[in-house]
């Protein structure tokens, strides 16, 4: 779908990240967690491309969807300007999403940005009676947005930062590898970083058990017509915006 | 109302506007904004005689108003395009145009020839002008190829040819005038511009094949002047592209003299791009008091001179 929506709320979380809420009842009852959305909302061409966002919250019941963004740049900064009122033109739901969560649980694996997207699937999870395990990592504590909706969203949740400021020293790829002995999970979800994303790949091949991850590209059209955001995979060059960005994990080439 | 008819040499088009090769899905990547068949033509992404991945990531990079690609047309090769997409864009309803990349002189005839009795296709494109394949120059950009690559295809088809042309050369038009004389019947002015972004953080280009092709509003004014020059200098039929995205801008084409324009990047950013632009220039036409869309083709060249 490609319309314009009202922006509903901006918020800066911590430093340099920022809450987004689009009122677009028809893409909030589209959308499902791992898709994305082209924004954009300035004047005339210069930022020329929109930008794609992952959701972080569908709420179809209030007809509203929810980005977190970095600024990173001109267009994320023009973004972050944007207030309650504001009308901007949103293409999507876009992509292939996450698959569907399925019990008895499963885990999710994510570092800084990266956790943005795996909070919809945590939620959904949590409607849906199954299990989550969050094991979350930054570099340091402001890193890590929206910790207390994953904390009641999860049956346990596992916390490091690169700089200590939250969690105890160690890495989030251990503490999952720890738990997976001892509980039984139907997949794995990961999204934001190769060194997490290697190590789910490891241990989801040992315990034979699917496992996915959602890759970031800077991308053109969002829709698979300019063939601009490819990532490698076994079958060769793939698209992000539209053969992702959820892939299986087994299948991209890190 | 106006009629939005246009003829391009053996072609004939409803309306004068169609996407730029490569920028917009007729088929699953379209993202359902609006009935491809409303088009003027559909134009396929270029398709090579093998299967060839493209280029290494990253492909793209903004720049102001702009847009640099290095894709490096991947494409599934002639057969799989043949069986795949052939039913999709013969769907559509509306004139197609079938884009073609050969990486030798010989290839386009190739393609030619394998494409020529495939049932469906109204007009073969060919790319000469792609910056991103190859190590040697594009073959728009070589005038001994140029000639060998239109001669070719045009030995091996009866289809119309459009030469899509290089901007990056001294004089597009000489280089245009090439193309005619090889068998060429209608041009497209122009492709995009020798480009490129170094990141000075990691002090390295930033895109995977170090340089491409610069699009978007920010080469519109240099595309409108080659399709001014080429307009004066040659008699054939010019499909104008570079930097379209309002009505505004193609009717800025036509009256510079392209009888139709090929839409781009802004496709990407509105996918409702080209419906606004016929319907805007049909407004323009309309408001103007003008009976056709021929009415004001090349029309500043007249108006220029008289004053």
């Amino acid at each position: 779908m490609y319309l314009t929506a009202e922006v509903t709320l901006q918020e800066e979380v911590v430093e340099g990240i920022y809450r987004l809420c689009i009122f677009t009842p028809t893409i909030a009852s589209l959308a499902y967690p791992g898709q994305f959305a082209m924004i954009r909302g300035w004047e005339g061409y210069d930022p020329l491309l929109s930008r794609p966002l992952s959701f972080h919250r569908i709420d179809f019941q209030c007809g509203q969807v929810e980005f977190v963004y970095k600024v990173v740049g001109r267009g994320t900064a023009l973004m972050s300007k944007w207030r309650p009122g504001h009308r901007v033109a949103v293409l999507g739901p876009l992509g292939n999403g996450f698959p569907a969560p399925v019990a008895p649980a499963v885990a999710v694996i994510g570092r800084g940005m990266g956790t943005v997207p795996l909070l919809p699937l945590v939620e959904s999870a949590r409607r849906e009676g199954i299990g989550v395990f969050s094991f979350l990592s930054a570099s340091h504590a402001g890193g890590l947005v929206d910790l207390d909706r994953f904390m009641s969203c999860s049956d346990q949740v596992f916390v490091r930062t690169d700089d200590g400021s939250l969690g105890a020293p160690g890495v989030v790829s251990e503490d999952l590898e720890r738990v997976a002995k001892s509980t039984q999970l139907s997949a794995i979800y990961c999204c934001g970083s190769r060194r997490l994303a290697r190590a789910a790949r490891d241990l989801a091949i040992f315990l034979r058990i699917p496992a996915y991850v959602s890759l970031e590209a800077h991308m053109g059209c969002g829709v698979g017509a300019c063939k601009g955001c490819v990532c490698e995979t076994k079958d060769g060059y793939s698209k992000v915006c539209k053969d992702g960005p959820v892939f299986e994990l087994n299948e991209v080439v890190f | 109302m106006a009629c939005t008819e246009v003829v391009l040499g053996p072609l004939t088009l409803k309306n004068p506007v169609m996407p730029a090769s490569g920028t917009f899905g007729y088929g699953e990547e379209n993202a359902g904004a609006f009935d491809p068949g409303e088009l003027g033509a559909v134009v396929a992404k270029s398709v090579r005689l093998e299967p060839a991945p493209g280029n290494p990531p990253p492909r793209l990079v903004e720049t102001p108003a702009g847009l640099i690609n290095a894709v490096g047309i991947p494409s599934e090769g002639v057969d799989a395009f043949i069986r795949d997409q052939m039913p999709l864009l013969r769907q559509t309803g509306t004139v197609v145009i079938v884009s073609i990349a050969g990486s030798t002189a010989l290839q386009y005839g190739e393609l030619a020839a394998r494409l020529s009795d495939v049932p469906g296709i109204d007009a073969l494109e060919l790319n000469l002008s792609c910056p991103n394949i190859g190590h040697g120059l594009p073959f728009g950009q070589d005038p001994g190829l140029l000639a060998e690559a239109v001669s070719a295809a045009r030995g091996n088809t009866g289809l119309p040819i459009i030469a899509k042309m290089s901007p990056n050369v001294t004089d597009i038009a000489a280089m245009s005038k090439i193309a005619l004389d090889a068998g060429a019947d209608i041009l497209a002015i122009a492709n995009t511009v020798n480009a490129m972004v170094i990141d000075i953080w990691k002090r390295r280009p930033v895109l995977g094949n170090i340089a491409g092709g610069l699009s978007g509003p920010a080469i519109r004014p240099v595309a409108v002047r080659n399709v001014w020059r080429v307009y004066e200098q040659v008699k054939a039929p010019i499909i104008g592209s570079g930097g379209i995205v309002t009505w505004q801008d193609a009717v800025e084409f036509l009256l510079a003299g392209a009888r139709a324009v090929a839409v781009g990047v802004a496709n990407f950013i509105n996918p409702n791009a080209m419906k606004e632009i016929i319907q805007g220039i049909q407004g323009y036409l309309d408001s103007q008091g003008f009976e056709s869309v021929e009415d004001i083709v090349g029309l500043a060249h007249t108006i220029g001179r008289s004053q």
